[in-house]
């Protein structure tokens, strides 16, 4: 397994940083499948794994770049499906994505470093 | 047939859900119930876009599984990291879960054992009566299947945490009949045995402390799992339940 470096991100936190942006400028809030589907319609893979986005999203709200709530059930009940987890990214990560894409990357598939400060150490 | 009601659909969310039952066992309640209820809505989610992108639902059965194979490896290892949260926040019910989780599975490989020894002399006293040695239904074989049944219940029963100490009795009364019959049966079946019998001269001290060691090892096991003596909730049933009421 990688081991993360202090104060960086994992390339799948990026894409989820931009991702996760794209989507709460037009619904104001994502959330974990609306957020899998445009990691797949963007670079054509199959649908991140359970496991692997539900981590990443799970670390990212303890480090502070992302802030869930979760939505009324009365209103989920009315549409008739389970709730949903409503994610935006908050302030700290769009800054920490902003310093990421900053730093140009000499490794493609590496981990970019140097943009989170201690938040995901 | 729409996605979400067709069958290919439903035991793939039946796989998933059982899947994240267990991952989530032992982990806070409350991160527990949060990811399974994430899941929960993640796998209708991917009904409802299936069927607005006209997948088929054995594709998107296959899919769903694909990513919970695929996430396998992250759920493990979110899984340590909430156990070990949990350790360090509470090292004193950490311990006793620990001490729990390590006492039944010591029984367990135990009984499974003792339940083994029952099966083997039964399927000799089978093999026996095929061949004409012995005659069928003899009151040691019925003796020895007896208790190989008490203790196939007893492995059962202490699967189940509600159950063990049912379990560790059921045990304790079948470890006597099991190897004094089960020694009994097999003297005349096997040479092994019947060498044994005449050439080891602590034979018979060896086979009773085999009984006394089984019997109290069981005794206590029941003893530890007394009724009265409040387990520690593991939350999965809660679990199931919490998911359960997101799929229907």
């Amino acid at each position: 397994m990688t081991r993360r470096r202090p104060g960086s991100l994992f390339p799948l936190e990026l894409e989820i940083l931009e991702n996760g942006l794209a989507l709460q400028a037009s619904a104001g809030h994502f959330y974990g499948f609306a957020l899998a589907k445009e990691l797949s319609s963007r670079d054509g893979a199959a649908l991140t794994a359970h496991g692997t986005l539900y981590k990443a999203l799970s670390r990212m709200t303890e480090a502070g770049i992302l802030e869930a709530v979760w939505e009324d059930p009365a209103l989920a009940a009315s549409d008739g499906r389970p709730r949903r987890r409503l994610y935006t990214v908050t302030a700290e990560g769009a800054l920490a994505l902003a310093r990421a894409q900053a730093i140009p990357d000499p490794r493609p598939a590496g981990i970019r470093r140097g943009a989170l400060g201690g938040a995901l150490a | 047939m729409s996605v979400l009601n067709s069958m290919p659909y439903h035991h793939a969310v039946s796989r998933v859900s059982r899947w994240c039952s267990w991952y989530t066992r032992e982990v806070d309640d409350q991160v527990a119930g949060g990811r399974r209820d994430e899941l929960a809505s993640d796998l209708y989610e991917h009904a409802v876009w299936a069927d607005e992108v006209g997948t088929t639902p054995r594709a998107a059965a296959r899919a769903i599984l694909s990513r919970a194979l695929r996430g396998a490896p992250a759920d493990l290892s979110w899984r340590r990291a909430q156990r070990r949260r949990l350790a360090l926040a509470e090292p004193a019910a950490y311990r006793a879960r620990r001490l729990e989780g390590v006492a039944a599975s010591l029984v367990l490989l135990v009984a499974s054992a003792q339940l083994a020894w029952g099966v083997f002399v039964l399927s000799r006293i089978a093999i026996s009566t095929v061949a004409g040695d012995i005659r069928p239904g003899s009151a040691t074989a019925i003796t020895v299947a007896l208790f190989t049944v008490i203790s196939g219940a007893g492995v059962v029963l202490l699967a189940r945490p509600r159950t063990r100490f049912w379990g560790s009795l059921g045990m304790a009364i079948s470890s006597f009949g099991l190897v004094h019959f089960g020694l009994y049966q097999l003297y005349s079946l096997s040479a092994t045995v019947g060498a044994l019998t005449y050439s080891m001269p602590a034979w018979d001290l060896a086979s009773t402390g085999v009984i006394a060691g089984l019997t109290l090892f069981f005794a206590a096991a029941a003893i530890w799992w007394w009724p009265a003596r409040r387990s520690i909730p593991s939350g999965d049933s809660v679990g199931r339940i919490t998911l359960g009421k997101q799929e229907s």
